[in-house]
């Protein structure tokens, strides 16, 4: 494939310019029906085809200047546009935590309540606590089951905080998205998909590594409850991060190779 | 100098252009350069962002046409972008002839 000065022109403005794809591909059809009618006026006044699309070129602007004159946002559309990016991630982190949780369950049913929720082999609990954990949870044969029955309930009510704010949370979304479409900000008021992907990534990922190795590092240490919910929310979050990390990988592929 | 100037009259300049009827945005510039004399030469795709900020402020309209067997996207006054280029127009007019006095009283 062949390409001249403006398609790489275009490509370059293209890979700098942010908003919703309709903005992005106005900006980009206008500025080529003008850099063609600019170097056709070039070529008229006499110059050859390369350097009247450099004129043409020089006369639009840098694509750098100009992306980044198009990009700019009003401070409320770029306010909106971080809610809505934070709303969004916020969706998917109570998603991983209910995710986690259901998980956790079952690995509790196969594995043992004592390994996901308890506290570490070898702890040993104070009279007090031992009292605390068996007059809470009646039903337990000893302070060990009884500590893991009662940190299992905890992490039901814990499941059903997220939900509650994971609902609360998707209600303002979808009250944002009403009030938008009724009274329109001019620009996108959404940060690009790339950059969101990339937040979303990066967060998941680190959560994910990070409870995993917490979850390794207790094995060893035997120094926190719960190694199970540990290594269940790690998964998780290592998933749901990778999912965000092809998201990414998606958006940034190049658009064209061509050369100039 | 000169540029600088055009960047915080861009609006009003393209308010202007457009006044003559719809046009589309190579148009506009090279309008905007030759009833200047060459004295107001901007960047010309930054006219681009300038007319889609007018056009979410509802003084211009526009729509897509084939002009020259290219696809273009032609500009158009509406009814509040005419009394917005009126009012500006007069805010200048005021401001030039403070200045033009200033600098005749002082030469």
């Amino acid at each position: 494939m062949t390409s001249d000065r403006i398609d790489t022109y275009l490509d370059d403005m293209l890979d700098r310019l942010e908003g919703t794809p309709a903005e992005r591909r106005r900006m980009l059809s206008e500025a080529e029906a003008h850099l063609r009618d600019s170097a056709d006026a070039f070529e008229r006044g006499g110059m050859d085809a390369d350097a009247a699309q450099s004129a043409a070129i020089a006369a639009f602007g840098d694509a750098p200047t100009i992306a980044r004159v198009s990009n700019r946002r009003k401070p409320a559309a770029l306010l909106a546009a971080f809610v809505r990016a934070a709303a969004q991630l916020g969706v998917y982190g109570f998603a991983a935590i209910g995710v986690a949780a259901l998980l956790a369950r079952g690995l509790a049913l196969v594995t043992s309540v004592q390994w996901v929720y308890g506290a570490p082999t070898g702890y040993q609990f104070t009279p007090a606590q031992c009292a605390h954990w068996l007059a809470v949870q009646p039903g337990a044969s000893n302070c060990h089951t009884a500590a893991a029955m009662e940190s299992s309930d905890d992490s039901f009510l814990f499941v059903l905080a997220a939900a509650i704010i994971g609902l609360v949370v998707a209600g303002v979304i979808l009250a944002m998205l009403r009030l938008a479409r009724r009274y329109p900000l001019g620009t996108a008021s959404r940060l690009p998909r790339n950059v969101v992907a990339a937040i979303g990534a990066t967060a998941f990922l680190g959560a994910g590594a990070a409870l995993v190795a917490a979850g390794a590092a207790n094995g060893i240490a035997r120094g926190v409850w719960g190694q199970g919910v540990l290594y269940t929310d790690g998964v998780v979050a290592l998933i749901f991060g990778v999912v965000f990390l092809i998201r990414f990988l998606r958006t940034i592929r190049p658009v064209s190779a061509a050369a100039a | 100098m000169a540029h600088d100037r055009i960047k915080g009259n861009l609006d009003l300049l393209l308010l202007a252009a457009l006044a003559a009827g719809p046009a589309h945005g190579y148009e506009l510039a090279a309008s905007i350069r030759e009833r200047s004399d060459g004295e107001f030469v901007l960047a010309e795709g930054t006219v681009y962002p300038a007319l889609h900020g007018l056009e979410s402020r509802g003084l211009i309209t526009s729509s897509w046409h084939v002009v020259g067997g290219r696809r273009r996207r032609v500009y158009e006054l509406s009814g509040a972008g005419r009394d917005a280029r009126d009012r500006q127009a007069a805010d200048w007019r005021r401001f030039a002839s403070g200045m033009n006095r200033v600098l005749g009283a002082s030469s």
